[in-house]
């Protein structure tokens, strides 16, 4: 993503409306930064980025906003598609998948993180398989593809997704409002190891 | 601590992806989270099966430390301009795990070094003195919560927290305190 850093008096003005009305000072302006960056899928709302470097690790929330009202990206995903409404989701065949990534991304599962797997390069436990482990997954392994179904009025991308240590085949319904679910998996491999994915 | 029934992927990303009924919640209202209580007192109960932990608890009840329980899955933090704890958890959680046990400590812990004279160092100090001091911050964090980890385990059984750190970070680490005190209780 490509963030653009906010100027003083728009970062002071940003930290006040998103603190303004609550009993939270998660935000100093003398020690937190704002940054926006913009999402293809979205045509007047921005994904902004507040942080606070005073604590340790630095405390980071992320908003999206239209410059006047700002939403809490808090993990759910009902507040997307909420949000979605508001901001006039634009999905095509180019934009879905940044949707996608931006969706998994911002949802918060509490059984653990989900990653769309793009590249098998981004799996850092392929270095410890064994050659034959690794073959079967180099052999097995799809890149993203993405279809538009007139009969769902939904996009499908076909993907491998890594979640609760299992690497999966998937196929994603992404409707038109952003509505995304789960049509069908298959187990591509079980990993019991721990640091799994390159970020 | 542990889930016994193995949940299948699907469903739990379905039941997490599923749409709800209602309006989208007023910015200045969506922050705390609904289960926030039960997954502090969750976490504080655990706290308190550990000496450390024990400490760590008079120590918030001694300061009235202000702990906010909000719906985020990023880190949490003890902001220190505002003396507030801030411990975050994804919106679906409603109870406290191990690595929610593990932030807690943290945060407590780091409104504690600022107390003691051990603020986040300024950003402005020449590099190495920098990371030197963040370093220092952040293994006396690990040694607490590795200290309230071993207690769980070698008093209660319970080995979740030692296995959320192995997870988190360095196993070999882990085990190398961990054999450090076997040694010094024999």
């Amino acid at each position: 993503m490509n963030w653009h850093r906010l100027d003083r008096e728009k970062t002071i003005e940003i930290i006040n409306t998103v603190q303004n009305g609550t009993d939270l000072s998660l935000f100093n302006p003398k020690t937190s930064e704002v940054k926006c960056a913009s999402l293809p899928f979205y045509r007047n709302f921005l994904q902004y980025r507040l942080t606070n470097y005073a604590s340790l690790p630095c405390f980071t929330f992320d908003y999206l906003g239209n410059g006047e009202k700002f939403y809490h990206l808090n993990g759910e995903a009902d507040t997307i598609y909420k949000i979605n409404e508001q901001a006039h989701l634009n999905l095509n065949i180019k934009t879905v998948m940044p949707y996608l990534r931006f969706f998994l991304d911002n949802v918060s599962i509490d059984d653990g993180e989900v990653y769309l797997v793009e590249n098998t390069d981004d799996l850092s436990f392929i270095d410890s398989m064994g050659p034959d482990q690794k073959k079967h997954l180099e052999d097995h392994f799809e890149a993203p593809a993405i279809s538009y179904e007139p009969t769902l009025s939904a996009f499908i991308v076909k993907c491998t997704l890594y979640f609760m240590g299992i690497l999966m085949h998937t196929s994603i319904r992404i409707d038109n409002n952003g509505v995304v679910s789960i049509l069908d998996q298959t187990m591509l491999m079980q990993s019991h190891l721990h640091s799994e994915i390159r970020q | 601590m542990n889930d016994d029934i193995q949940k299948s992927p699907i469903d739990v990303l379905n039941k997490a992806f599923a749409p709800k009924q209602g309006e989208l919640v007023d910015p200045k209202k969506g922050y705390d989270h609904p289960r926030g209580e039960d997954i502090l007192q969750g976490a504080k109960r655990i706290l308190g099966y550990s000496a450390t932990g024990q400490e760590l608890l008079t120590y918030i009840d001694e300061k009235d430390l202000t702990i906010k329980v909000l719906k985020d899955d990023k880190d949490s933090a003890y902001i220190s301009a505002a003396k507030l704890a801030v411990l975050t958890c994804p919106a679906s959680q409603n109870k406290a795990y191990p690595s929610t046990v593990l932030d807690l400590i943290r945060i407590i812990r780091e409104a504690q070094q600022e107390e003691l004279g051990y603020p986040r160092p300024s950003p402005h100090l020449p590099d190495d003195e920098y990371l030197e001091k963040i370093h220092e911050k952040q293994e006396d964090i690990f040694v607490k919560q590795f200290k309230v980890a071993y207690d769980l385990w070698k008093n209660m059984d319970i080995v979740d927290l030692l296995n959320q750190m192995k997870k988190d970070g360095d196993e070999q680490y882990i085990n190398n305190y961990v054999n450090h005190m076997e040694t010094i209780s024999e």
